[in-house]
This record gives C-alpha cells, structure tokens and sequence, in this order.
C-alpha cells in the first residue's frame, strides 16, 4: 500500500551543500516511520507525478540558490503557467503534471534550505548543516500535522 | 564575419554555448557548439580507492550513472585481472538494458516529442512535456510509465533508482531475487506495446520533417559502437567496428584497450568538450587548424544502428531493416538518432525478457573476489548516448593515480559542429533570429541528447542566450529567453 507521506531531497551530492536536501532524506529515511517514503534524488523529473498523484503531503527539500540564514518553508500549489525545462521541473510543476495527468495533487511543501558552497565535495558547510538540522525539525513538525 | 550566439542550449543536460558564425553577406560560414562548464571530475578521483570508482563516476549524471558505474566496473575487472561470474555479467547487461530504456523514453518523450508532436515553429513556453501532455496526455502517461519500467529494472537490481553502488569491480554485490524478476517480467508486454506505438507514431510523423532530415547533420561520417564478433548490436561487451556512410566496415574487432592507438583527442579553446577523432583518417603532424575533423565519427544510437549486423531479436531486426529502407543504407542524418533510440528501446524490451528467463540469471555467484594484480585497466561499454571509456592508473593499493574518461557526447563534438553549421546554413539567412531557428539549432543538437553532465559535469539548466557579433566582436544583436 502507498504510504501517505513522499519526501523527496533533491541536488547533487557531490556539490558540497547542493546535496543537503539528500541529507535530509537519508535521514528521514533512516528514521524508519511507517507512513513516510523517502527519495534522494539528483535533480527532479516528470516521472514523479504518479506518485505525487497517490499521496496526501509531498515534502520537498531542496538547497538554495540564493544565500538564504535560515529554512524558508512554502506552501506549494500546481503551477500551470510558466516556462520549464524539462529535465528538471518545479516542485509546483510536478503537482500540476500531477494533477492534470492523474486526476490528483497532495499538500505540498517545499523546503529551501541555507547553502554557500557548490564546489566538488562530498561534506556541506557549518551554514548547511544547520539548516539540515533545522529542516529536519521543521519535517517532524509536517509530518505531525498529517499524521 | 558577424556571430550569433546562442547561450545556452535549452532542454540538454548541463551547459553550453551556440556561436554561428555570419560572412559579411549574412551568410552562415560556420558554427561551433562549445560548452562552457569545467568539469574537473578526473582529478577529483585521484587518490581515492578503486573500488569507490563505480559509485563516484556514476555520480557525474542523474540520467546515465548506470552507464559509468558499469564502465567504471569493467576497468575495475581488468585492473583485478578476473573473469567475473556469468550471472553477474547478465545482471550487469540487465542494468544496461534498463538504463537504456529509461534514458532513450526521457529523450524522445520528454524532451524531443514536444518539437515533433508541438512543432519546431510552436511557442517555446509551451513546446515541453507539459505542453505535450496537454495534446496528447495518454502519450505523456504512456512516456512516464515507459521510462519507469527502465528506471525499476534498475532499482530492482541496485536498491534504488539513481546512483546504485551495486556493480563493483569484480562482478555485482547482490543477484537478482525471484520476486524482483516476476514483476519486472510481468511488466514488459506493457513496455513493449507503449514503444511499438511511439514507433509507428515516430514512423508516422518523418513525412512531416524532410527539411529537418535533410538539414539535421545529414552528411557523411564514420560511425563507431561494440559489435559482437559477428557483427551483431552489442551494450554491454565485444569489441569496436568502425564503419562508413557507404556501409563499409573500415575497422572491426578493435581491443578497447587499445583505444589511443585509434581514438585521438583535440582540444579547442574554446570549450571544455575534448574532440575526439579516429586517428589513422588524420595528419597528426598538421599544423593546421581543423585537422581533426578528417577523422569525424559519430556514436549512440545511430552509429550503433549502423554499424551492426542486425539487433540479434526478431521486432528489433524487423524494425532495422524498415530503418534501413527509410533511410536508404546507411543513415547519415542524424534526425534518425531518434528513430535508432526507439528502435533501441524495442529491442531492450525483447533483451529484458530474454535475460529474465534464462535460467541462470538467479544464480548467487555474482562476485569474483581479487587484489590489485594490474597497475593499468580499460573499461567500456554503450551508454545510451554512446560507447563510453574509463581508462584507470592505480598504484600497488589500488589508489587512483591517474583517470581518463572518454564521454560519448565528447565523441560526437565534432559532428554537432556540424550539424549546427548545417542547420544553420538552411535556415539562417540574416542577423535576424527567429524562434523557429533557434529551436532548430538546439534541436539539432539535441538528435544527439547530448549530456553535458557527463562531458563536463555542469549542473542544472539556464536560460537561453543568444548573441549576434560583428568579426570584430561587437554585438550587433542581443536577445535572451527565460
């Protein structure tokens, strides 16, 4: 049975802070919980939408471009507007693909979390590892509310 | 002279630049496809430990890591000096199988079906698989799950989808479970009825593109992919043919250790992507510029389809000969790098099956336990994008010390220039750019489904930017697209 709960970390693990939104799947994962699925994925493909379409929250957790001190969380809606490459959709594009290919969409959010270093390296900063720490409280607490 | 840039290049992975050059009537002389992203991916291996090879190269991509996992494997079995366990190698052809799959359905599905289906004329907003899905959403769906099967066969072996550290040197850390082989199975009519209608849609659809067939990289060239010892399409091992646009066989049964005996590498200036060339067609003593491009070949699907026998299953060899016949011989226009991409995923589904009911594909011996006994080793093998070299110097504990990586896209550096040249010789006919033409110009290059990722390890996507510049290198012309 589909568990209700998809969170997926997305980025490159081998650019430093680009791979925190994999760390905190792996994390999540490695909590074990029941209703939750995890995917440490390296960029996010239009794929996904069947199972977006088959849960109730989706979680994403991504780093972020521009130099941010701590996580902002969004609240995400489909987005059918709007250019797109195809390779590496939006978050709000996949609930639209989603929705319009499968009938259905879940509560989303998506997690942007701190990051200044995209070299090669397989370590983040003391700034990403931070705000790791703190998506994964923030996790807790979305997970809480739909449980 | 006056230049158009276009930089870069939309729905490709990574980052790269379009320069089309203009003769001072407005005519294109030339162009060059340059990608602009270091990837420096070579040097980040050294010092690390061999058996981290697989899962580090595979790294590179999110589309193809299986292909360098499986490459980086193969160099890893030589370097042990084994022959790994039959199952293991018909796992690993599994792995491939899946890869290509999955990888050829999100070229033709998700990226170049929208420029088919929508038209190379259409609003570039729209013209992507979202736009696609909205004119023919069942074909969007069908795509997905098609890509999916790929995608499963891989998790079913690796434990997940993207990245698996399952193949290492010496064989594959886990065999196949009974469970994992009856779902993958049950699912291969659904895999083979969705290509087979891609490719009767595909077949349908050429009638509508003479201008871009035509255009599209249509011109002489050697081609070079693995064959069998009898001349049969190969992914996973056998040796390297090169043949050429009339169907003659100019090279066969080369070792791909030996590949710097026959495969040269040029640099340009003014890119990152190494030009690789088949070295007895070229004065290496030539002091001109250019030299290189006597020795053009081309890999991937196309040269693969070209340089073969037959596809060694009944749907795919029928779907070869139909190619063959289209294309009249030999294909020399790499608009049908789309058509060999369908027919290779026919002919995947057909291998998948087989593989799955051998009888030995669940047998558990599927690791070859070694130490270092050789200093140096080569692997290759077809990734989707075409045959890709892992070349490793480790020292007595097995560190790396130095690496080569020979990238399918790389090798078809030289025949994007081209392409691009020729489509923009038809289509560009002033400073003036049109939407139409530049989407043309990308489409070109994305016949090869070029992965940047790999050739230089970029990361993400930027929009495009497209630049006309007088011989002196004033901008004449200025335009971007989000």
């Amino acid at each position: 049975m589909t568990k209700p709960i998809l969170l997926i970390g997305y980025g490159n693990d081998l650019r430093s802070d680009d791979g925190a939104g994999r760390k905190v799947a792996d994390s999540v994962a490695a909590w074990g919980l029941s209703q939750v699925e995890t995917r440490s994925l390296h960029q996010l493909t239009p794929d996904l939408a069947p199972a977006l379409s088959e849960v109730d929250l989706a979680i994403f957790v991504d780093a972020g471009a521009q130099p941010l001190k701590q996580v902002q969380v969004h609240a995400l809606a489909p987005e059918d507007s709007g250019a797109t490459t195809t390779h590496s959709a939006n978050p709000g594009r996949l609930l639209f693909l989603a929705q319009t290919l499968y009938g259905r969409h879940p509560k989303a959010y998506w997690l942007v979390l701190p990051a200044e270093n995209f070299e090669l390296g397989e370590t983040v900063s003391a700034l990403a590892q931070r705000g790791i720490d703190e998506a994964l409280n923030k996790v807790r607490e979305l997970i809480a509310t739909t449980s | 002279m006056k230049q158009i840039v276009i930089d870069p290049v939309t729905r490709i992975e990574g980052h790269a630049k379009i320069s089309i050059f203009l003769k001072d009537d407005g005519k294109v002389d030339h162009a060059r496809f340059h990608v602009t992203e270091f990837r420096g991916f070579e040097k980040f291996c050294e010092g690390r430990p061999l058996w981290e090879m697989p899962g580090i190269t595979a790294r590179t991509c999110g589309i193809c890591p299986v292909s360098h996992l499986l490459t980086s494997a193969k160099a890893g079995d030589a370097i042990l000096s084994v022959k790994i366990p039959p199952t293991a190698a018909k796992l690993r052809r599994l792995m491939n199988l899946g890869q290509i799959i999955q990888s050829h359905t999100l070229s033709f599905f998700h990226l170049s079906a929208p420029d088919l289906l929508l038209g190379m004329d259409s609003d570039p907003v729209g013209r992507n698989v979202f736009g696609l899905m909205a004119t023919d959403s069942e074909l969007t769906r069908k795509g997905i799950r098609l890509r999916q099967f790929g995608q499963e066969i891989i998790e079913h072996l690796g434990g997940k989808k993207i990245h698996p550290s399952w193949t290492v040197p010496g064989g594959v850390r886990e065999p196949l479970s009974e469970d994992s082989l009856k779902e993958i199975l049950a699912k291969v009519p659904e895999a083979r009825a969705t290509i087979t209608t891609a490719l009767e849609l595909f077949k349908k659809l050429l009638d509508d593109f003479p201008t871009e067939v035509a255009s599209f990289g249509n011109f002489a060239s050697l081609f070079m992919g693995l064959v069998t010892p009898d001349g049969m399409w190969e992914h996973y091992d056998g040796k390297l043919r090169f043949g050429d646009s009339d169907g003659k066989i100019v090279a066969d049964q080369l070792k791909p250790d030996d590949y710097q005996s026959y495969i040269g590498e040029a640099v340009q200036s003014s890119s990152y992507l190494k030009s690789p060339y088949y070295r007895p067609y070229v004065d290496e003593s030539s002091s001109e510029g250019k030299a290189e491009e006597a020795g053009i070949y081309r890999v991937g699907p196309l040269a693969r389809l070209n340089i073969c026998e037959r596809m060694g299953t009944p749907l795919a060899d029928e779907e070869l000969r139909e190619f063959r016949d289209r294309a009249g011989g030999i294909a020399r226009s790499s608009f049908f790098y789309h058509y060999a991409r369908l027919i290779e995923i026919l002919a995947s589904t057909e291998r998948v099956e087989n593989l799955l009911n051998d009888p030995d594909i669940l047998h558990t011996r599927v690791r070859a336990e070694a130490g270092i006994n050789q200093l140096e080793g080569v692997g290759v093998s077809e990734a989707p994008r075409g045959t890709l070299f892992h070349h490793y110097n480790v020292d007595e504990n097995g560190l790396i010390e130095k690496v080569n990586l020979i990238i399918a896209t790389g090798q078809n550096n030289l025949a994007m220039n081209r392409t691009v040249t020729q489509i923009a010789q038809e289509y560009i006919q002033s400073p003036e750019i049109s939407e139409g033409m530049l989407n043309r110009v990308e489409a070109g290059i994305r016949a090869f489904d070029p992965c940047l990722s790999c050739s230089t390890h970029a990361v993400g996507q930027m929009p495009l930017h497209v630049q006309v510049l007088s011989s002196s290198g004033d901008i004449l012309n200025e335009t971007w697209r989000d």
